[in-house]
Protein backbone atom coordinates (compact mmCIF):
# COMPACT_ATOMS: atom_id res chain seq x y z
CA UNK A 1 0.00 0.00 0.00
CA UNK A 2 1.63 3.52 -0.71
CA UNK A 3 2.52 5.87 2.03
CA UNK A 4 -0.18 8.10 1.25
CA UNK A 5 -2.98 5.38 1.44
CA UNK A 6 -1.33 3.75 4.48
CA UNK A 7 -0.90 7.03 6.43
CA UNK A 8 -4.90 8.17 5.77
CA UNK A 9 -5.88 5.38 6.64
CA UNK A 10 -4.79 5.48 10.17
CA UNK A 11 -5.81 8.81 10.65
CA UNK A 12 -9.51 8.10 9.67
CA UNK A 13 -9.58 4.60 11.38
CA UNK A 14 -7.80 6.67 14.98
CA UNK A 15 -10.08 9.45 14.81
CA UNK A 16 -12.99 7.40 14.08
CA UNK A 17 -12.79 4.40 16.58
CA UNK A 18 -11.73 7.46 19.21
CA UNK A 19 -14.18 9.32 18.62
CA UNK A 20 -17.29 6.43 18.57
CA UNK A 21 -16.10 5.04 21.98
CA UNK A 22 -15.81 8.72 23.17
CA UNK A 23 -19.51 9.17 21.93
CA UNK A 24 -20.82 5.73 23.10
CA UNK A 25 -19.69 6.27 26.95
CA UNK A 26 -20.78 9.61 26.76
CA UNK A 27 -24.49 7.95 25.39
CA UNK A 28 -24.38 5.73 27.99
CA UNK A 29 -23.90 7.69 31.25
CA UNK A 30 -26.03 10.33 30.10
CA UNK A 31 -28.91 7.83 29.90
CA UNK A 32 -27.91 6.32 33.04
CA UNK A 33 -28.00 10.01 35.09
CA UNK A 34 -31.62 10.52 36.91
CA UNK A 35 -31.91 13.91 35.06
CA UNK A 36 -32.13 12.61 32.16
CA UNK A 37 -31.33 13.96 28.43
CA UNK A 38 -29.57 17.89 27.71
CA UNK A 39 -29.79 19.28 24.40
CA UNK A 40 -26.98 22.11 25.07
CA UNK A 41 -24.34 22.77 22.90
CA UNK A 42 -21.00 23.42 24.62
CA UNK A 43 -17.83 25.01 22.96
CA UNK A 44 -14.12 23.38 23.16
CA UNK A 45 -13.70 24.83 26.39
CA UNK A 46 -16.87 24.26 27.83
CA UNK A 47 -16.65 20.40 27.09
CA UNK A 48 -13.39 20.15 28.90
CA UNK A 49 -15.05 21.95 32.04
CA UNK A 50 -18.45 20.03 31.48
CA UNK A 51 -15.91 16.55 32.10
CA UNK A 52 -13.77 17.79 34.34
CA UNK A 53 -17.25 18.46 36.25
CA UNK A 54 -18.60 15.14 35.79
CA UNK A 55 -21.04 16.50 32.84
CA UNK A 56 -21.29 13.42 29.93
CA UNK A 57 -22.32 15.99 27.69
CA UNK A 58 -18.90 17.03 27.84
CA UNK A 59 -17.44 13.64 26.88
CA UNK A 60 -20.31 13.65 23.81
CA UNK A 61 -19.13 17.09 22.75
CA UNK A 62 -15.32 16.14 22.76
CA UNK A 63 -16.48 12.62 20.57
CA UNK A 64 -18.26 15.31 17.97
CA UNK A 65 -15.04 16.97 17.89
CA UNK A 66 -12.93 14.58 17.39
CA UNK A 67 -15.17 13.06 14.71
CA UNK A 68 -14.80 16.40 12.91
CA UNK A 69 -11.63 16.90 13.51
CA UNK A 70 -10.73 13.43 11.70
CA UNK A 71 -11.30 14.65 8.28
CA UNK A 72 -9.61 18.01 8.71
CA UNK A 73 -6.49 15.32 10.06
CA UNK A 74 -5.79 13.82 6.95
CA UNK A 75 -5.54 16.61 4.98
CA UNK A 76 -3.03 17.53 6.91
CA UNK A 77 -0.84 14.52 6.75
CA UNK A 78 -1.63 14.19 2.96
CA UNK A 79 -0.02 18.04 3.24
CA UNK A 80 2.67 16.67 4.84
CA UNK A 81 3.66 13.58 2.96
CA UNK A 82 3.27 15.88 -0.80
CA UNK A 83 5.25 18.53 0.91
CA UNK A 84 7.89 15.67 1.68
CA UNK A 85 7.57 13.89 -1.87
CA UNK A 86 8.17 17.36 -3.07
CA UNK A 87 4.65 17.28 -5.22
CA UNK A 88 3.85 21.15 -5.46
CA UNK A 89 0.71 21.12 -7.12
CA UNK A 90 -1.04 19.09 -4.83
CA UNK A 91 0.71 20.75 -1.61
CA UNK A 92 -1.20 23.65 -3.67
CA UNK A 93 -4.21 21.72 -3.58
CA UNK A 94 -4.33 20.81 -0.08
CA UNK A 95 -3.48 24.21 1.22
CA UNK A 96 -6.85 25.83 -1.24
CA UNK A 97 -8.96 22.73 0.89
CA UNK A 98 -7.20 23.77 4.50
CA UNK A 99 -7.96 27.92 3.09
CA UNK A 100 -11.82 27.14 2.75
CA UNK A 101 -12.24 25.39 5.79
CA UNK A 102 -10.12 27.51 8.23
CA UNK A 103 -12.55 30.56 6.30
CA UNK A 104 -15.62 28.25 7.85
CA UNK A 105 -13.94 28.66 11.33
CA UNK A 106 -13.16 32.01 10.92
CA UNK A 107 -16.70 33.40 9.75
CA UNK A 108 -18.31 33.50 13.49
CA UNK A 109 -15.49 34.75 15.20
CA UNK A 110 -15.32 37.69 12.78
CA UNK B 1 -34.90 15.35 24.17
CA UNK B 2 -36.46 12.58 26.11
CA UNK B 3 -34.78 9.06 26.49
CA UNK B 4 -37.57 7.49 24.75
CA UNK B 5 -37.40 9.89 21.37
CA UNK B 6 -33.68 9.31 21.63
CA UNK B 7 -34.35 5.19 21.66
CA UNK B 8 -36.61 5.96 18.33
CA UNK B 9 -34.13 8.30 17.11
CA UNK B 10 -31.16 5.90 16.90
CA UNK B 11 -33.68 3.22 15.78
CA UNK B 12 -34.17 5.54 12.57
CA UNK B 13 -30.01 6.17 12.49
CA UNK B 14 -29.38 2.42 12.55
CA UNK B 15 -32.04 2.06 10.01
CA UNK B 16 -30.29 4.91 7.97
CA UNK B 17 -27.04 3.21 7.87
CA UNK B 18 -28.14 -0.26 7.08
CA UNK B 19 -30.07 0.83 4.40
CA UNK B 20 -27.21 3.38 2.97
CA UNK B 21 -24.57 0.41 2.96
CA UNK B 22 -27.51 -1.61 0.92
CA UNK B 23 -28.33 0.58 -1.24
CA UNK B 24 -25.20 2.70 -1.67
CA UNK B 25 -26.93 5.74 -0.30
CA UNK B 26 -25.89 8.40 2.14
CA UNK B 27 -27.89 8.22 5.31
CA UNK B 28 -28.97 12.06 5.28
CA UNK B 29 -32.51 10.85 3.01
CA UNK B 30 -33.76 9.58 5.83
CA UNK B 31 -31.99 11.10 8.85
CA UNK B 32 -32.85 14.53 7.79
CA UNK B 33 -37.09 13.44 6.95
CA UNK B 34 -37.17 11.26 10.20
CA UNK B 35 -36.09 14.24 12.54
CA UNK B 36 -38.00 16.73 10.98
CA UNK B 37 -41.41 14.64 10.40
CA UNK B 38 -41.31 12.39 13.29
CA UNK B 39 -39.41 13.97 16.04
CA UNK B 40 -40.82 17.65 14.86
CA UNK B 41 -36.75 18.89 14.87
CA UNK B 42 -36.24 22.42 12.85
CA UNK B 43 -34.46 21.68 9.18
CA UNK B 44 -31.15 23.18 10.35
CA UNK B 45 -30.97 21.09 13.60
CA UNK B 46 -31.76 17.86 11.31
CA UNK B 47 -29.59 18.51 8.68
CA UNK B 48 -26.67 19.56 10.95
CA UNK B 49 -27.25 16.10 12.96
CA UNK B 50 -27.39 14.43 9.20
CA UNK B 51 -23.76 16.19 8.42
CA UNK B 52 -22.44 14.53 11.25
CA UNK B 53 -23.90 11.36 10.50
CA UNK B 54 -22.66 11.56 7.09
CA UNK B 55 -18.66 12.39 8.30
CA UNK B 56 -19.28 9.11 10.40
CA UNK B 57 -20.01 7.07 8.05
CA UNK B 58 -17.96 8.19 4.85
CA UNK B 59 -14.94 8.24 7.37
CA UNK B 60 -16.00 4.32 8.63
CA UNK B 61 -16.15 3.38 4.90
CA UNK B 62 -13.24 5.08 3.56
CA UNK B 63 -10.84 3.58 5.45
CA UNK B 64 -11.72 0.19 3.80
CA UNK B 65 -11.63 2.07 -0.01
CA UNK B 66 -8.18 3.34 0.76
CA UNK B 67 -7.00 0.37 2.48
CA UNK B 68 -8.55 -1.60 -0.63
CA UNK B 69 -6.96 1.30 -2.90
CA UNK B 70 -10.21 2.28 -4.40
CA UNK B 71 -10.27 6.05 -3.59
CA UNK B 72 -8.80 7.73 -6.00
CA UNK B 73 -7.07 10.34 -3.52
CA UNK B 74 -5.93 12.71 -5.34
CA UNK B 75 -8.43 13.21 -7.90
CA UNK B 76 -10.42 13.10 -4.53
CA UNK B 77 -8.39 16.67 -2.98
CA UNK B 78 -8.45 17.86 -6.38
CA UNK B 79 -12.49 18.43 -6.36
CA UNK B 80 -12.63 19.14 -2.54
CA UNK B 81 -11.25 22.35 -3.33
CA UNK B 82 -14.74 22.38 -5.23
CA UNK B 83 -17.15 20.38 -2.65
CA UNK B 84 -15.83 22.26 0.25
CA UNK B 85 -16.45 25.76 -1.09
CA UNK B 86 -20.22 24.93 -2.11
CA UNK B 87 -20.63 23.08 1.33
CA UNK B 88 -19.52 26.46 2.86
CA UNK B 89 -21.79 28.80 0.72
CA UNK B 90 -24.35 25.60 1.05
CA UNK B 91 -24.53 25.71 4.76
CA UNK B 92 -24.76 29.79 5.01
CA UNK B 93 -27.62 29.59 2.90
CA UNK B 94 -29.24 27.31 4.63
CA UNK B 95 -29.13 29.08 7.85
CA UNK B 96 -30.96 31.71 6.25
CA UNK B 97 -33.26 29.95 4.43
CA UNK B 98 -37.38 29.90 5.85
CA UNK B 99 -38.43 26.09 7.20
CA UNK B 100 -40.48 25.55 4.01
CA UNK B 101 -37.85 26.12 1.29
CA UNK B 102 -35.50 23.29 2.92
CA UNK B 103 -38.52 21.15 3.59
CA UNK B 104 -39.25 21.68 -0.53
CA UNK B 105 -35.69 21.42 -1.73
CA UNK B 106 -35.48 18.42 0.57
CA UNK B 107 -38.61 17.52 -1.12
CA UNK B 108 -37.20 17.66 -4.69
CA UNK B 109 -33.40 15.74 -4.00
CA UNK B 110 -35.74 12.62 -2.80
CA UNK B 111 -37.62 12.72 -5.89
CA UNK B 112 -34.34 12.96 -7.80
CA UNK B 113 -33.08 9.98 -5.45
CA UNK B 114 -35.80 7.66 -5.91
CA UNK B 115 -35.73 8.43 -10.10
CA UNK B 116 -32.10 8.18 -9.66
CA UNK B 117 -32.46 5.03 -8.24
CA UNK B 118 -35.03 3.38 -10.27
CA UNK B 119 -33.28 4.63 -13.85
CA UNK B 120 -30.51 1.82 -14.91
CA UNK B 121 -26.79 3.12 -14.24
CA UNK B 122 -24.68 3.68 -17.57
CA UNK B 123 -21.44 2.50 -17.30
CA UNK B 124 -18.58 5.08 -19.31
CA UNK B 125 -15.44 4.09 -21.26
CA UNK B 126 -12.52 3.71 -18.89
CA UNK B 127 -9.87 6.82 -20.19
CA UNK B 128 -6.30 5.66 -20.35
CA UNK B 129 -3.99 6.66 -17.99
CA UNK B 130 -2.44 10.16 -19.11
CA UNK B 131 -1.94 13.94 -17.90
CA UNK B 132 -5.81 15.62 -17.02
CA UNK B 133 -4.92 19.54 -17.03
CA UNK B 134 -2.20 20.07 -14.76
CA UNK B 135 -2.33 16.97 -13.44
CA UNK B 136 -1.58 13.13 -13.52
CA UNK B 137 -4.75 12.08 -11.74
CA UNK B 138 -4.47 8.61 -12.97
CA UNK B 139 -5.11 5.29 -10.98
CA UNK B 140 -5.29 2.14 -10.59
CA UNK B 141 -6.60 -0.88 -8.73
CA UNK B 142 -7.30 -4.78 -8.32
CA UNK B 143 -10.33 -6.06 -9.19
CA UNK B 144 -11.58 -8.64 -6.68
CA UNK B 145 -11.37 -12.04 -6.79
CA UNK B 146 -9.83 -12.22 -10.51
CA UNK B 147 -6.73 -9.90 -9.26
CA UNK B 148 -7.07 -8.07 -12.35
CA UNK B 149 -5.23 -4.60 -12.44
CA UNK B 150 -7.80 -1.81 -13.94
CA UNK B 151 -5.59 1.61 -14.63
CA UNK B 152 -7.44 4.65 -15.62
CA UNK B 153 -6.61 8.11 -16.86
CA UNK B 154 -8.79 11.15 -15.89
CA UNK B 155 -10.59 13.35 -18.66
CA UNK B 156 -12.82 16.71 -18.47
CA UNK B 157 -11.45 17.83 -14.99
CA UNK B 158 -13.14 21.42 -15.23
CA UNK B 159 -16.85 20.05 -15.78
CA UNK B 160 -15.87 17.77 -13.13
CA UNK B 161 -15.15 20.29 -10.87
CA UNK B 162 -18.25 22.55 -11.24
CA UNK B 163 -20.22 20.05 -10.85
CA UNK B 164 -18.10 19.11 -7.48
CA UNK B 165 -19.15 22.89 -6.64
CA UNK B 166 -23.09 22.22 -7.07
CA UNK B 167 -22.64 18.67 -5.12
CA UNK B 168 -21.15 20.67 -1.92
CA UNK B 169 -23.68 22.95 -2.20
CA UNK B 170 -26.38 20.35 -1.71
CA UNK B 171 -24.65 19.03 0.97
CA UNK B 172 -23.80 21.91 2.81
CA UNK B 173 -27.84 22.74 2.15
CA UNK B 174 -29.52 19.91 2.75
CA UNK B 175 -26.83 17.49 4.89
CA UNK B 176 -26.59 14.83 2.60
CA UNK B 177 -23.12 13.35 0.50
CA UNK B 178 -23.73 14.70 -2.79
CA UNK B 179 -23.06 10.92 -3.79
CA UNK B 180 -25.95 11.09 -6.61
CA UNK B 181 -24.30 13.81 -8.49
CA UNK B 182 -20.40 12.82 -7.85
CA UNK B 183 -21.08 9.05 -8.82
CA UNK B 184 -22.39 9.53 -12.07
CA UNK B 185 -19.93 12.44 -13.28
CA UNK B 186 -16.90 11.12 -12.31
CA UNK B 187 -18.20 7.74 -14.31
CA UNK B 188 -19.82 9.05 -17.35
CA UNK B 189 -18.41 12.83 -17.70
CA UNK B 190 -14.47 11.85 -16.05
CA UNK B 191 -14.54 8.46 -17.33
CA UNK B 192 -13.34 6.95 -13.89
CA UNK B 193 -14.78 3.41 -13.61
CA UNK B 194 -17.60 2.98 -11.67
CA UNK B 195 -16.11 1.35 -8.18
CA UNK B 196 -13.01 3.60 -8.40
CA UNK B 197 -16.22 6.09 -8.47
CA UNK B 198 -18.02 5.13 -5.73
CA UNK B 199 -15.28 4.64 -3.48
CA UNK B 200 -14.18 8.41 -4.69
CA UNK B 201 -17.41 9.80 -3.41
CA UNK B 202 -17.58 8.49 -0.40
CA UNK B 203 -13.97 9.60 0.17
CA UNK B 204 -14.62 13.00 0.03
CA UNK B 205 -18.02 13.30 1.56
CA UNK B 206 -15.91 13.55 5.02
CA UNK B 207 -14.30 16.64 4.12
CA UNK B 208 -17.19 18.09 2.28
CA UNK B 209 -19.52 17.87 5.36
CA UNK B 210 -16.72 18.93 7.34
CA UNK B 211 -16.88 22.32 6.00
CA UNK B 212 -20.56 22.94 6.42
CA UNK B 213 -20.68 21.27 9.39
CA UNK B 214 -18.19 23.55 11.00
CA UNK B 215 -20.71 26.44 10.01
CA UNK B 216 -23.71 24.49 11.99
CA UNK B 217 -22.34 23.96 15.28
CA UNK B 218 -20.59 27.21 14.89
CA UNK B 219 -23.96 28.89 14.44
CA UNK B 220 -25.48 26.01 17.67
CA UNK B 221 -27.56 24.08 15.21
CA UNK B 222 -25.84 21.01 16.23
CA UNK B 223 -26.35 19.60 19.73
CA UNK B 224 -24.08 17.08 21.33
CA UNK B 225 -27.01 14.56 22.16
CA UNK B 226 -28.73 14.78 18.99
CA UNK B 227 -25.68 14.54 16.60
CA UNK B 228 -23.93 11.84 17.99
CA UNK B 229 -27.30 9.55 18.57
CA UNK B 230 -27.28 10.04 14.94
CA UNK B 231 -23.42 9.33 14.33
CA UNK B 232 -23.46 6.11 16.52
CA UNK B 233 -26.73 5.01 14.66
CA UNK B 234 -25.64 4.99 11.73
CA UNK B 235 -22.32 3.94 12.11
CA UNK B 236 -23.48 0.38 13.96
CA UNK B 237 -26.64 0.78 10.83
CA UNK B 238 -23.40 0.72 8.29
CA UNK B 239 -21.99 -2.43 10.02
CA UNK B 240 -25.47 -4.30 9.75
CA UNK B 241 -25.99 -3.67 6.29
CA UNK B 242 -21.91 -4.33 5.17
CA UNK B 243 -22.91 -7.75 6.54
CA UNK B 244 -26.35 -8.03 5.04
CA UNK B 245 -25.31 -7.21 1.69
CA UNK B 246 -25.25 -10.21 -0.98
CA UNK B 247 -28.08 -11.87 1.83
CA UNK B 248 -30.80 -9.15 0.33
CA UNK B 249 -31.70 -8.94 -2.78
CA UNK B 250 -30.97 -5.29 -3.40
CA UNK B 251 -33.12 -4.91 -6.26
CA UNK B 252 -36.18 -5.12 -4.66
CA UNK B 253 -35.12 -3.02 -1.72
CA UNK B 254 -34.11 -0.70 -4.34
CA UNK B 255 -37.67 -0.42 -5.69
CA UNK B 256 -39.57 -0.47 -1.83
CA UNK B 257 -37.32 2.56 -1.27
CA UNK B 258 -38.12 4.28 -3.96
CA UNK B 259 -41.47 4.20 -3.51
CA UNK B 260 -41.60 5.09 0.26
CA UNK B 261 -38.73 8.08 -0.69
CA UNK B 262 -41.79 9.20 -3.41
CA UNK B 263 -44.08 9.40 -0.23
CA UNK B 264 -41.51 11.20 1.88
CA UNK B 265 -40.91 13.85 -0.71
CA UNK B 266 -44.89 14.21 -0.35
CA UNK B 267 -44.65 14.69 3.30
CA UNK B 268 -41.49 17.08 2.81
CA UNK B 269 -44.04 19.33 -0.04
CA UNK B 270 -46.88 19.02 2.77
CA UNK B 271 -44.47 20.08 5.59
CA UNK B 272 -43.10 22.66 3.50
CA UNK B 273 -46.96 24.28 2.13
CA UNK B 274 -48.01 24.12 6.17
CA UNK B 275 -50.17 21.49 5.76
CA UNK B 276 -48.01 19.03 8.36
CA UNK B 277 -46.55 20.56 12.00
Amino acid sequence: MPALNRYIRLVLLGGMGASLVLMIIGLMLLAARPDGWQDVTLGPVEAFNAIAQGNPVGLIDLGLMLLIATPLARILVALGLFLRGREWKFVAVSLAILLVIVSAILLKIH
Amino acid sequence: MELIAALGILFFSVLAGALGALLGLGGGVIIVPALTLVFGYPMQFAIGASLIAVIASSTGSASYYVEEGLSNIRLAMVLETATTLGSLFGALLALFLQQWVLAAAFGVLLLYSAYHMLSRPEEACIVPPGPCGPFDLSCSYEERPEGKKVEYGVKNLGRGMGASLGAGGMAGLLGVGGGIIKVPVMNLWMGVPMRAACATSNFMIGVTALAGAIIYYEFGNITPTLAATVAVGVFAGAAIGTRLSGKIDALSLKKVFAAVMIIVAALMFLKAAGALP
